[in-house]
């Protein structure tokens, strides 16, 4: 199974330009199928047919990704954040901490805000998936994200689409009517930058706007 | 994360059967809790059952309860209106826990069966008997700063770190429970268990039952309620000690109380002595500070964490106060 | 014991207060010819015993270890 596996790996063919990047991500996706028993092992052990062990192995999933109907197959042990980042190459979604503990992977799932690092992918059969790639509308930056811009609520900017798709889900819940309220319901998204006053300023002011958010 | 099978499970009866069958298979509902857990290999079922699809999500109130299914979500049950007028102490605690995120995540069921935060257990390079039985204590000689002071065994000192348990016990709900040899209740006050002998068993739900609701009963507490959590930063962080406080007063006597604490033990702590002390009473600083007294009797700290038995009384009594409003 | 963010804090939303910034309008050309200056993190090392010091003259307690936290004050 794993040197079937290994073969089918892009950028396979050993040419001299091999990039490094390549080299670990397959050396890696190695190493992960060497210490990955599991179903693999049950099914050889068990004498499976590999066709019932690969079925076993990923799964079909549809979902709306920023309003892209997706249509995909994948293991039920990822993520929907690595899905996104790793699968579809929608990298504005960050990882931070990868345990639920930090809120930069924050998304939503049929408009509620939840953590993308603790969704399990296929958990999200039939779901509408906004992540910040799609809160734009073309050019035209999103209320909030002119807002962040504006009150320059953020410094390295790694938090900072967990914080605006907070924030968005923090107006729309009704939790931004003071600023109370809102430090309380943003607490969920940490920033080690210090941008914490900016933000609360930025909601603020989407909130006092009345945009169509 | 080790690989396992993922089934859906249309109907209740097919989770279960699918369950209580396969000693690896687990529920998952929200997953907060579980996926963090099989991304560190604390938790290895090799088949997860996925019972978001059963139809479990519904708060309804007929005459003299309130009835929660078991897949409701923390926000959901936070912001729903017949809790807030009925059991505000509910509410209150769930809107404590966690982050926004979290609660649009979580589960009532699922905040039911959240292990422990011991780092002891969450270290897998470190001794867990709840992890590992018979691997020994960690935390009994260690950094014990966040564990127990009531209700430990010299087999585990971690403590439940649940914020809506602490409610639930406080308002005597009862558990609905679905498993292979058909329904049962439980007082919510007897589902999670106190260490022993077997600190790996959190509670005592059998292999393959599944929580479907959690129900309670109308009471006179919607009123004078509060709960306090102190923890090291204001928001998102796991109590280190939760007192749940709701009042039931005629002008200034007290008709009815009840109190539980969280952060203390290996279940949500209900304080059945000191309530007794303040039925009857009239509401002041004194008596609440004297109840808190009784409350913590038997309690005993280790080497980090017996700040706890000065907070938890002083908890107790802003908490009291906080509900009478008399701060 | 802190291996994570859920045992090691750093402040929330819920924990910090209005930040000023007060901007020292001068110019400054001997550290460099834009006649900027940044501040960095030096301000770090006195604001920590600015705190504990205002947490003392709060509670009468001098806790000389960080972080301040609520089981140091008992």
């Amino acid at each position: 199974m794993a040197e079937k596996k290994a073969c089918s790996l892009p950028g396979d063919q050993a040419s001299s330009n091999e990039s490094r990047r390549d080299f670990l991500k397959q050396s890696s996706l190695l190493t992960a199928f060497a210490i990955t028993p599991g179903v693999v092992v049950k099914a050889a052990e068990s004498k499976w047919d590999e066709g019932i062990a690969a079925s076993l192995e990923k799964m079909p999933l549809k979902l709306e990704i920023n309003g892209v109907k997706q249509s995909l197959q994948v293991e039920p042990r990822v993520t929907l954040l690595d899905l996104l980042r790793e699968q579809l190459a929608l990298t504005g979604t960050k990882k931070g901490c990868d345990y639920g503990q930090c809120g930069a992977c924050t998304v939503h799932v049929d408009g509620q805000r939840v953590l993308s690092c603790l969704t399990l992918a296929v958990m999200a059969e039939g779901k509408k998936v906004t992540t910040i790639e799609g809160l734009a509308t073309g050019e035209q930056l999103h209320p909030m994200q002119a807002a962040f811009i504006k009150h320059d609520g953020f410094q390295c900017g790694y938090c900072t689409p967990g914080q605006i798709m907070s924030a968005v889900a923090c107006i729309k819940e009704g939790h931004a009517n003071s600023e109370a309220e809102i430090r309380e319901f943003m607490s969920g998204n940490i920033c080690r930058c210090g941008a914490y006053p900016n933000i609360v300023d930025a909601i603020m002011e989407v909130k006092q706007g009345g945009q169509q958010i | 994360m080790i690989q396992f099978q993922y089934i859906r499970a249309s109907t209740q009866k097919t989770a279960i059967e699918t369950t209580a069958k396969d000693a690896t298979a687990m529920f998952i509902a929200g997953g907060t809790n579980l996926v963090d857990l099989m991304k560190r290999g604390i938790t290895t079922p090799q088949k997860l059952v996925d019972i978001n699809n059963l139809p479990l999500k519904n708060i309804d109130a007929s005459t003299g309860r309130i009835r929660i299914g078991a897949l409701a979500l923390n926000s959901a049950v936070a912001e729903n209106k017949l809790v807030l007028d009925r059991q505000p102490l509910l509410a209150q605690a769930l809107n404590a826990g966690a982050s926004a995120q979290l609660r649009n995540m979580a589960t009532v069921g699922g905040n039911m069966m959240q292990r422990t935060r011991c780092p002891y257990f969450y270290d897998t390079a470190m001794p867990c008997n709840k992890r590992e039985p018979g691997s020994g204590c960690g935390a009994l000689e260690g950094f014990n700063r966040m564990h127990a002071i009531f209700g430990f065994s010299d087999k585990c000192i971690a403590v439940n770190p649940s914020d809506m348990n602490v409610a639930l016990v406080a308002l005597d709900a009862t558990v609905h429970i679905a498993g292979p040899k058909g329904n049962r209740t439980v007082p919510f006050i007897n589902f999670h268990r106190l260490p022993g002998d077997l600190p790996q068993k959190d509670n005592n739900l059998e292999k393959g039952e599944l929580i479907t609701a959690v129900e309670i009963a109308d009471n006179p507490f919607n009123k004078h309620v509060h709960y306090l959590k102190i923890r090291d930063r204001a928001s998102y962080a796991f109590a280190l000690v939760s007192v749940a406080a709701a009042l039931h007063l005629d002008g200034n006597t007290i008709k009815g109380v009840r109190l539980a604490m969280g952060g203390v033990a290996h279940k949500p702590w209900r304080l059945t002595e000191a309530e007794k002390a303040l039925v009857g009473k009239t509401v002041s600083e004194g008596t609440f500070r004297q109840a808190a007294e009784i409350a913590m009797q038997g309690a005993k700290g280790f080497k980090y964490n017996s700040f706890k038995l000065k907070m938890g009384p002083n908890a107790i009594v802003e908490a009291l106060k906080t509900a009478a409003g008399i701060v | 014991m802190g291996f994570d963010l859920a045992g090691y804090h750093v402040p929330v939303k819920a924990d910090v207060p209005d930040i000023h910034v007060v901007l020292i309008d001068k110019r400054d050309p001997i550290v460099n010819r834009m006649g900027a200056k940044g501040m960095g993190e030096i301000p770090l090392v006195g604001f920590t015993a600015a705190i504990a010091n205002a947490v003392f003259h709060a509670t009468g307690e001098l806790i000389r270890e960080l972080p301040l936290t609520p089981d140091k004050f008992l």
